[in-house]
């Protein structure tokens, strides 16, 4: 939505609740800024999340373009612009180089030091444009609100920017605005975060900024009223977006009993007051949990005095957070959430997976790749190119700390529910009990080779692969090793993997539309809960 | 300021190595030398999008960029993105009302094979019935999830429905459900004929690659296709609007919401960068007037936003905004006109002219991280401007934009008179 002036707030760096948990769905108003991975393996390039036009992955098609001239027109005029001399010189640089021959990508050198307050700081120069990006990460998150007050994190983070000790809410977002390009907060379950990416020559003025409202915000109690108020108003409106609603829902029935499934709702939004987000802040915002990845048009040496000057005499306070629980396994669920006004149904199959250090994960991006990723997927193949049921299907493995979810999503008309959950359990049951081909095998290779590198082209998914290498506790070399891992994977693994995920009969199903028409196609495919649309997120 | 802005563009157009190839057929290549990467983007501009539909076949633009992917002469369906896909590329296209763009990004290895596959889909694309049947039904999915079921999408479209009466614009790109489903093979085989002939195509080549090899390929697959007519000028009938139309819209929603377009320019007139900065000034970021406005200060918003949507004939300068609490849509449009009504009045600051043209230039420079942003610039403008050269005029002409140029194209644009505003009336039951 490049050319859509959005005043509502800006995305946060994490689109909270959104990716990661197995709901590749980007709710309205939120755009989902690529930032690590939260785990998910993603298949697609940034250009098909960001465009409309054949969009598979129903979440970005949902949100993203219609293909309208508005969006794309404004695309046309507000990105052009004169190029510095600065081009130039970067395009001399060797960047970030694929050895096609010898399947080696090779990262420019990445400077990782830890300062004396423990937090870690990793740099990377970029010379292709004259921009800087940085990534912060505390690890904590979303998962430790308090009990009854889901939401307070994600309230916190954004009221970071609401007052400091020194500055207002209105003159803080003056200064931003002011800077150009973006200063963010934002936090998911295991993550607060924070961010910029701006002109270098702003580098100073923007990394001030940051250090000030990650260590001195005061939470006046004015601005958690309006905070609470805009919270409210989206979480009224969920059931107007059925894509949302089907994550909101599906999250919270598939991660039943964790932490990673409470969601906010109305109420517990109400129940928070201005103890519980100082309780989170205390609790999610220090140095001894933090990283920070910078990358851009600097020298690193410099870069890492700076981030020393501004964040070195910052002492923590708060003590280390519990480990999170592993991700028990829910039975299986299935759910009609009853929206009488739609015209077309959204479709979810899940079931629980694994966490992001598992052997799984891997063969796991092969075997995905071959049911659900891309345009020549299995799924798109036949669900929609075949059998023209969908605009967009795609599957998903979501990884995280400590487990993950296997997840399809599309979406039919109404009288074609039943048809495209049988196509869809049928192609899946087909894999699961059959495998793959040789030919999927090397394809799907082939594609997520040149897709890695071809999505490392920018400073955002640099810094955004650093700050998740760091934070899943990945090796330093992980970019470049990378290939080899994937080429390490044996089509028996892929089939192992297709089997024990792929297999429809122990799949939860989460469908949004009316049921009074679609509860007559379910006979035979189980017993489905009924829930009105208007009893989610109260 | 700015004269150091000037210098840089100035600079940058000696330095930027694009060559330009024009085949006898008409079609237009740009090709731009980049070994950072093993990858080359592949990008298609057609001049051609639902402007150029009449009622009817509205979304005919859109339908057909989907049967352009299911095979040709002598590449049969699937092949396409198979070959892409297999060299760890990705394809993908959008249509707008003025234009359909197609985007590669793949392996440099994969060249080749593309080129040839692109070359045979604008000599002969397969086009039959199955072709037209499949992309019928996966179309009406896109308009269901984006439009029908989208408050968002059926409120936009209902606006540009509602403020032009003789101009194509007036139906979404994606055009209505009736057409979508009566559309005929007959009506796809004259469009391609018509807007798919080389002379109606912009193609910019970025990446990993050797020009002079690019260019002996590409005029040995391409320079067979013949050069069509040139397409039939499209005639903007649209008559002065005259008076603000209001229209009510009743779905099932949660909170009331309101769009608002004013009658507007082409891209091409000369009120345009500043249009740009008065719609950041308006509606980019937290400071900005309308969200300073309507959401921090008076809390009568959750959301609210402002955009320039000119377009190659005139467009709509747009405002959309959703209410919080118990406010109504009532409240939110006359909170609109107040800031509109204070700028026309009194126009803007030094300061927050400066603070629109910080942002915009950033997001021009991000525009160029990648090849396919890159080969995307170049095109489109190639393709409207008829120079990709004037990429380098858009920093220049935003830095040139003063604060009285924003309070006069503030003046000029928000007339009431030429006002659309479309209402939601939150409903409980489907009318």
């Amino acid at each position: 939505m490049r050319g859509t002036f959005l005043a509502s707030r800006p995305p946060s760096l994490t689109a909270r609740s959104s990716t990661g948990k197995g709901e590749p769905f980007v709710p309205s108003g939120e755009t989902a800024v690529p930032y690590g991975q939260k785990g998910a393996i993603a298949h697609f390039p940034p250009s098909r999340l960001r465009e409309g036009g054949r969009g598979v992955r129903p979440g970005h098609s949902a949100l993203v373009c219609p293909p309208t001239a508005r969006q794309c027109r404004a695309r046309e005029k507000k990105c052009i612009g004169g190029l510095g001399p600065w081009l130039l010189a970067g395009m001399l640089l060797v960047m970030l180089k694929l050895d096609a021959a010898a399947q080696t990508i090779h990262l420019p050198p990445v400077t990782r030091t830890r300062l004396a307050n423990g937090i870690r700081v990793i740099v990377m120069e970029y010379h292709r444009a004259p921009t800087v990006t940085v990534r912060i990460v505390f690890t904590g998150g979303e998962r430790l609100d308090p009990e009854g007050k889901t939401g307070a994190t994600a309230l916190m983070v954004d009221l970071l920017k609401r007052g400091t000790e020194t500055r207002s809410a209105t003159q803080i977002a003056e200064a931003i605005d002011y800077l150009g390009g973006s200063v963010d907060t934002g936090a998911d379950d295991e993550r607060c975060t924070a961010g910029l990416d701006l002109l270098v020559k702003n580098t100073d003025d923007g990394l001030d900024l940051l250090a000030e409202i990650l260590r001195h915000p005061t939470f006046p109690a004015a601005e958690l009223e309006r905070e609470r108020a805009l919270e409210l108003a989206s979480l009224q409106t969920i059931g107007d977006d059925p894509g949302r609603v089907a994550g909101y829902v599906l999250t919270k029935a598939m991660y039943a009993g964790h932490p990673y499934g409470r969601e906010a709702t109305q109420a517990t939004t109400q129940a928070i007051n201005r103890d519980d987000i100082l309780a989170v802040y205390h609790a999610g915002i220090s140095p001894d949990r933090m990283t920070i990845v910078a990358v851009g048009d600097f020298r690193s040496a410099d870069m890492t005095a700076r981030l020393q000057a501004k964040f070195g005499d910052w002492t923590a306070a708060g003590a280390a957070p519990p480990p999170t629980p592993p991700v028990p396994p829910v039975p299986v669920r299935r759910i009609l959430v009853d929206k009488p006004d739609a015209t077309q149904t959204q479709v979810r199959l899940a079931r629980t997976a694994f966490a992001r250090n598992s052997p799984d994960y891997f063969p796991s991006e092969l075997a995905d790749t071959i049911l659900g990723g891309g345009f020549t997927s299995r799924l798109v193949d036949e669900v929609r190119v075949n059998r023209s049921l969908t605009y967009g299907i795609g599957s998903s493995f979501s990884a995280l700390k400590a487990g993950g979810l296997f997840t399809v999503d599309s979406f039919t008309k109404i009288e074609t529910t039943r048809a495209l959950l049988d196509a869809t359990r049928g192609v899946m049951a087909r894999t699961a009990q059959q495998g793959v081909t040789e030919a999927e095998y090397h394809k799907a290779q082939g594609y997520l080779a040149g897709q890695f590198a071809i999505q490392l082209q920018t400073p955002e998914a640099l810094a955004g692969e650093l700050s998740s290498m760091a934070f899943y506790g990945l090796p330093d070399n992980y970019v470049e090793t990378y290939l080899p891992r994937l080429r390490a994977v044996a089509l028996p693994d892929v089939n192992r993997i297709a089997k024990r995920y792929f297999e429809p009969n122990g799949l939860s199903t989460i469908l949004v539309g009316p049921a009074s028409k679609i509860s007559g196609q379910l006979k035979g495919a189980g017993e489905f809960e009924v829930r009105p649309v208007t009893d989610v997120a109260k | 300021m700015l004269a150091a802005t000037a210098a840089l563009g100035a600079q940058a157009q000696q330095k930027l190595d694009v060559s330009r190839l024009q085949l006898k057929n008409g079609l237009t290549i740009l090709a731009l030398e980049d070994h950072t990467v093993p990858t080359v983007a592949y990008y298609t501009v057609f001049k051609v999008g639902s402007r150029n539909e009449r009622p009817g076949i509205t979304g005919l633009s859109h339908l057909f960029e989907h049967m352009m992917f299911n095979g040709s002469a002598k590449y049969k369906p699937k092949v396409f993105d198979q070959e892409i896909e297999a060299g760890g590329g990705s394809s993908n296209a959008f249509t707008t009302s003025d234009s359909t763009e197609y985007n590669e990004e793949f392996s440099s290895g994969t060249l080749d094979i593309v080129l040839r596959m692109e070359a045979d889909r604008m000599r002969a694309l397969k086009l039959d019935r199955a072709n037209i049947e499949q992309e019928r039904g996966i179309v009406s999915e896109e308009r269901r999830v984006n439009f029908d079921n989208s408050v968002e999408g059926s409120m936009t479209e209902r606006l540009w429905n509602s403020a032009f009466v003789a101009h194509p614009y007036r139906w979404d790109t994606i055009g209505f459900m009736k057409d979508i489903q009566a559309i005929r093979l007959a009506d796809a085989k004259a469009y391609f004929k018509t807007f798919y002939a080389p002379n109606n195509a912009v193609v910019a080549v970025v990446g990993d690659f050797h020009t002079a090899d690019l260019f002996k390929r590409m005029a040995q697959y391409f320079s067979d296709i013949p050069r069509g007519p040139a397409p039939p000028p499209v005639v903007n009938a649209e008559p002065p609007q005259l008076g603000e139309r209001r229209i009510e819209y009743h779905r099932p929603a949660e909170l009331p919401a309101v769009r608002i377009g004013y009658k507007s320019i082409s891209f091409k007139d000369p009120l345009d960068p500043a249009l740009d900065v008065l719609s950041a000034i308006l509606a980019t970021g937290e400071s900005s007037r309308l969200y300073h406005s309507l959401v921090y200060e008076k809390q009568i918003a959750a959301s609210v936003s402002a955009s320039n949507e000119s377009r190659i004939d005139p467009g709509l300068f747009t405002f959309a905004a959703q209410a919080q609490g118990t406010h109504t849509a009532a409240d939110c449009e006359q909170a609109i006109y107040a800031v509109l009504d204070d700028i026309k009045l009194k126009g803007v600051t030094e300061r927050e002219v400066q603070k629109a043209k910080n942002g915009l230039r950033f997001g021009v420079i991000s525009g160029y991280k990648t090849n396919e942003g890159r080969a995307g610039l170049l095109a489109e403008n190639d393709a409207f401007w008829g120079d990709w050269k004037h990429i380098y005029t858009i920093l220049p002409k935003y830095d040139r934009v003063t604060a009285a140029e924003v309070q006069q194209a503030a003046r000029k644009i928000f007339n009431p008179l030429n006002r659309t505003v479309v209402t939601l009336v939150p409903e409980k039951e489907p009318q």
